[in-house]
């Protein structure tokens, strides 16, 4: 037998156990075309605004939608905003909204978690406390306060996303810690005389973020949801701005139209929904099968 | 006495992520009535798969590819023997727990916490019993005694009447669930208590009244081994299988087990299959011992002759791997390692490890043959002696 | 004979909190008051069921957790006696006793990190005491995989790569890598097969000559036990009711608990049936143990005097001690 590079073959192991499952290959997929969208953006659908590419074209300000032709390939929205030029680059922004949300809180949490669980004692029974805190401030409540200090837009809405959404991150790393702070290997190292610190990166963290992983993989795509709502509140991108929730939010009064024609403006809710349903279902399948693949129980068979 | 069970040629794989694992490799033995067989072998060798096939409990990726194991139940059936393997869910379910129990290592894991000890031993009863006990009802609720007639009662019997016939039925089902009508299977529910308590302390077990009302964490480890045992017995099996049930448990308390399983065979169980990697467990119960390793079975014996004539070159590496009280010399350890079933070795699976080895060992794997009479022995090396 | 470690009326109690306003209503007594010593280069057996604090013993001698009361005095060179009780984690590692005293667990599978390369699982407690080039490191691992009769094949590999002797092997590595005074072993073969047990304790014997260390052998095989250590002490409910050189213990037990227990181990040969004393009942909760002499309710020899008063541990003969009322009359009963 050739000897393989041991990390690799846990590579391959890994991915083979994520990959055997079909929805991970279709959120996969998915996910692939978003990213080739996402990247290749200013060659899809060039930008009119150079400085500002989030900023979508209009041509015009009328406020009914028009059905898509050869100028506009998906039509265009209320206020005449090209619903292809948002699609491509609401997809970039759904990006920038979903890895700093969950980034940040996943840093946060993390390392509240782990302290938390890792001490034990008075530490983890005031933090925890302060854990509850911050989980009674309600989102959207939150969301609003801050758009009225600081005014409207996306990156208020990220930034009170991301000021509370770490509260899950640390419950659950600390549930995974306090399992893991008691297997001998951690005994081991305290008797070695490990540090603290270097123990919870090299041994605790390693092994128990799993399920936060799982968590942070299905949570990108809520986030996304989330600040949708939030542009459809009014709350979050301004008018115009290249975000499928706010273009969602334009097409509110068209969602059905006149009684004879009610699915006449189909195109103007339809098109940034179905970006927002694919966008949401390729992290969901993808964190499906995380959880599939990281199940300590069936992991090796 | 005559065979019980008998396991012709077992072959079993394990189709795995690695490759397929060559778990069983033509395992034949035969269990006598009466008689307790220890199965003996070390982690991977094959034993818990070998139980689990007698019992249809393989589930994938595990696949039984061919042999099988016949069951000499003599009352139910014209022929003498069934083929277990080759029987329907229904009939494997009417065994499980009824004609063949199985105890298992864990007392924790097979009692579940959220139900009282009563309510799980007369579970075994309510499956299995239902007709006995509801016979048992009518004929109580038919005492000369009694001569009150109510219509409760006339109820009673008709639902018992129709369970002593036919428990399955779709009419009792419906009797079942009508809200106020269905109270007749409380009075069956009783009757499996009262046979619970009447087992519990049978083992034993002292104030079995108090004990039904107790749930499991409110026992001690062997306590609820021994609860385990009473749910296994409970429908008076004809074979017990008990893989590594002593295990875990302290050495006083496994004392005390194994001085219960001996007073039990001779009235409540037929035969047990002891399946353990404590030789000296298997000394002190066994009557007949089989030693696999890596998915065959290298001797079968009566247990004197294991012990004091063991002939297969593994059998006696074991017991002189074993420490002794009387221990003198330096343990004696086995070179190498037990090999990889994906890839097993050629011909005899020990053979890279057998001091005996001779020519024919890795083209050819040896069959179990009779050296002595009842001693079998499967090695070419010492065939070759004899 | 030199000692290395001796305790002194060692305690742990863990506190069991309860009522409305948490406070502490009962303690789990653990260990009630251990008096051992532990002579240089011995292995010394601590044998008993589960629940007389065999384990935490041992955990308290490395500092998993901190005694109740009590002292672990260390006689690092001879004359040079630390009570170990009295350290903190960082004084003990400042000080280098960290190295001295090591464990080797149970269980190979979770006794090392299963993401962690076998190379950095045995450099670990070398790179917390010095620094060494990764040349040298690499050098001073594959002699000590050498030791333990691993290759450098096992040096690129992960723990669950491997057979369960081989993951106790790296687990011995591991532990004599900072080349410690005393090992404490806590049911190192209980998890491994006959076979592989056999080889695992000729490894620990040979390296017990080679490097001159200290085991403390703790398990509930009486068997091994008896093959592998000098001296034996038996505990029961948190407290040593006997202790004797091995072939002493096992042919003149003088404790009823020593007795029910020898006689309690299914031997593995068919000539010998021992008469068996079968104890009635379980083991009791260290939450609530006996009053008097802890072992008197299932005691087959109780007289009056042991539920009353506590036995002391005395000795019967040359170092030969035990802890019963009646330890000069057993003789006769038996």
């Amino acid at each position: 037998m050739i000897n393989k590079h041991p990390r690799l073959q846990e590579l391959k192991f890994t991915l083979y156990r994520i990959f055997r499952n079909p929805s991970a290959v279709i959120g996969f997929t998915l996910l692939i075309f978003f990213i080739v969208v996402a990247i290749g953006a200013p060659y899809i659908a060039p930008p009119k605004y150079p400085h500002n590419p989030y900023r979508m074209p209009h041509k015009g300000f009328s406020h009914t939608p028009k059905p898509p032709s050869k100028q506009a390939i998906f039509g265009t929205t209320s206020g005449q905003y090209d619903i292809f030029y948002g699609a491509v680059w609401g997809t970039r922004t759904a990006f920038r909204i979903g890895l700093f949300v969950v980034g940040i809180s996943m840093l946060i949490g993390v390392a509240l978690g782990t302290v938390s669980g890792y001490y034990g004692g008075i530490i983890d029974e005031v933090l925890m406390r302060f854990v509850d805190i911050v989980f009674a401030i309600p989102t959207l409540v939150l969301a609003m306060a801050i758009v009225v200090a600081f005014g409207r837009g996306l990156d208020k809405v990220m930034i009170a996303l991301a000021m509370i959404g770490w509260r899950n991150y640390v419950r659950v790393m600390r549930s995974s810690i306090l399992t893991l702070r008691e297997l001998d290997f951690v005994q081991a190292a305290k008797i070695m005389g490990v540090s603290d610190l270097k123990i919870m990166l090299r041994h605790i963290l390693p092994n128990g973020i799993y399920p936060v992983l799982v968590m942070a993989f299905m949570d990108i795509g809520s986030m996304v949801i989330v600040a949708a709502f939030m542009s459809f509140l009014g709350l979050g991108a301004p008018k115009g701005y290249a975000d499928w929730g706010q273009m969602v939010a334009l097409a509110r009064n068209y969602i059905v139209g006149p009684p004879d024609d009610p699915l006449k403006y189909w195109f103007a809710i339809a098109i940034p929904g179905l970006c927002i349903v694919l966008f949401v279902l390729a992290w969901n399948l993808i964190g499906d099968a995380l959880r599939d693949a990281f199940d300590p129980k069936i992991r090796r068979r | 006495m005559g065979k019980l069970i008998e396991i012709k040629e077992l072959v079993t794989n394990f189709y795995t992520y690695g490759g397929v694992v060559k778990a069983l490799d033509g395992v034949s033995l035969s269990i006598d009535k009466g008689q307790t067989f220890g199965l003996v072998g070390e982690s991977g060798c094959g034993k818990s798969v070998t139980a689990r096939s007698i019992m249809g409990l393989i589930q994938s990726p595990g696949l039984i590819e061919s042999g099988e194991v016949l069951l000499f139940d003599d009352e139910s059936r014209a022929q003498p023997s069934v083929d277990i393997l080759k029987q329907s869910e229904a009939y494997l379910r009417d065994l499980r727990g009824n004609k063949i129990s199985m105890i298992f290592q864990e007392p924790n894991a097979a009692l579940n916490p959220i139900f009282t000890i009563g309510e799980q031993v007369s579970e075994s009863f309510l499956f299995h019993q239902a007709r006995e006990m509801s016979l048992k009802i009518l004929d109580d609720l038919s005492s000369p005694h009694d001569k009150t007639v109510s219509f409760w009662k006339i109820w009673l019997r008709f639902c018992f009447g129709l369970a002593a016939r036919d428990p399955g039925s779709l009419v009792l089902n419906l009797a079942g669930r009508i809200p106020i009508l269905k109270g007749w299977k409380r009075r069956l529910k009783k009757e499996a208590i009262q046979r619970s308590i009447d087992i519990i302390g049978q083992l034993n077990i002292p104030n079995p009244e108090q004990v039904v009302k107790d749930y499991p964490h409110n026992l001690s480890g062997g306590m609820k081994q021994r609860i385990v045992i009473a749910i296994a017995l409970a429908c008076h099996p004809l074979l017990l299988i008990a893989d590594e049930a002593t295990s875990n448990l302290d050495v006083t308390v496994q004392a005390q087990i194994l001085e219960l399983l001996a007073e039990l065979k001779k009235e409540v169980i037929s035969s047990i299959l002891l399946i353990t990697h404590d030789l000296g467990v298997v000394a002190e119960t066994c009557d007949r011992v089989g030693v696999m390793y890596a998915g065959s079975l290298c001797e079968v014996a009566d247990v004197g002759e294991i012990f004091e004539r063991p002939l297969h070159p593994y059998t006696k590496a074991l017991l002189k791997s074993v420490p002794k009280r009387t221990q003198t010399e330096k343990l004696f350890s086995i070179e190498g390692s037990v090999p990889n079933l994906i890839t097993p070795p050629s011909g005899c699976r020990f053979h890279p490890r057998c001091p005996l080895r001779i020519e024919i060992c890795d083209q050819q794997a040896p069959d179990l043959v009779q050296l002595r009479n009842t001693h079998l022995v499967a090695c070419h090396a010492v065939r070759k002696e004899v | 004979m030199e000692k290395i470690l001796e305790l002194k009326n060692l305690k742990k109690h863990y506190p069991v909190m309860g009522g409305v306003l948490r406070r502490q209503v009962n303690a789990v007594r653990a260990l009630d008051g251990i008096d051992l010593d532990i002579f240089r280069g011995e292995c010394l057996g601590l044998v008993g069921e589960s629940g007389c604090g065999k384990t935490t013993t041992g955990k308290a001698i490395v500092k998993l957790h901190n005694a109740t009361a009590g002292e672990i005095l260390y006689y690092q060179n001879g004359d040079d006696v630390v009570d170990i009780t009295r350290l903190s984690r960082s004084r003990m590692k400042k000080t280098g006793l960290r190295g001295k005293l090591q464990m080797v667990f149970q269980d190979p599978t979770t006794s090392m990190n299963p993401r962690m390369l076998v190379k950095n699982i045995i450099a670990e407690p070398i790179r917390e005491k010095e620094r060494l080039s990764s040349r040298a490191m690499d050098d001073r691992v594959r002699s000590l995989l050498n030791l333990v009769g691993l290759s450098d094949f096992h040096l690129l590999r992960y723990p669950h790569e491997f057979s369960g002797g081989q993951r106790q092997r790296i687990a011995i590595a591991r532990a004599i890598a900072t080349k410690p005074d005393l090992i404490v072993l806590d049911e190192p073969t209980s998890a491994l097969d006959v076979s592989v047990q056999a080889q695992i304790l000729g490894l620990l014997q040979e390296l017990q000559e080679k490097l001159g260390m200290t085991y403390l052998f703790v398990t509930h095989h009486l068997l091994v036990v008896k093959y592998i250590s000098h001296r034996l002490a038996v505990m029961y409910l948190g407290k040593v009711v006997e202790i004797a050189r091995t072939g002493d213990l096992f042919e003149n037990p003088v404790h009823p608990y020593t007795l029910a227990l020898l006689s309690a181990i299914p031997e593995p040969n068919i000539s010998q049936k021992t008469r068996r004393i079968v104890l009635e009942g379980d083991v009791p909760s260290p939450l609530d143990p006996p009053a008097g002499c802890r072992f008197h309710p299932r005691c087959p020899f109780t007289a009056e005097q042991c539920r009353i008063e506590e036995p002391v541990m005395e000795e019967v003969e040359n170092g030969h001690l035990a802890a019963c009322h009646r330890k000069h009359e057993i003789n006769a009963f038996i």
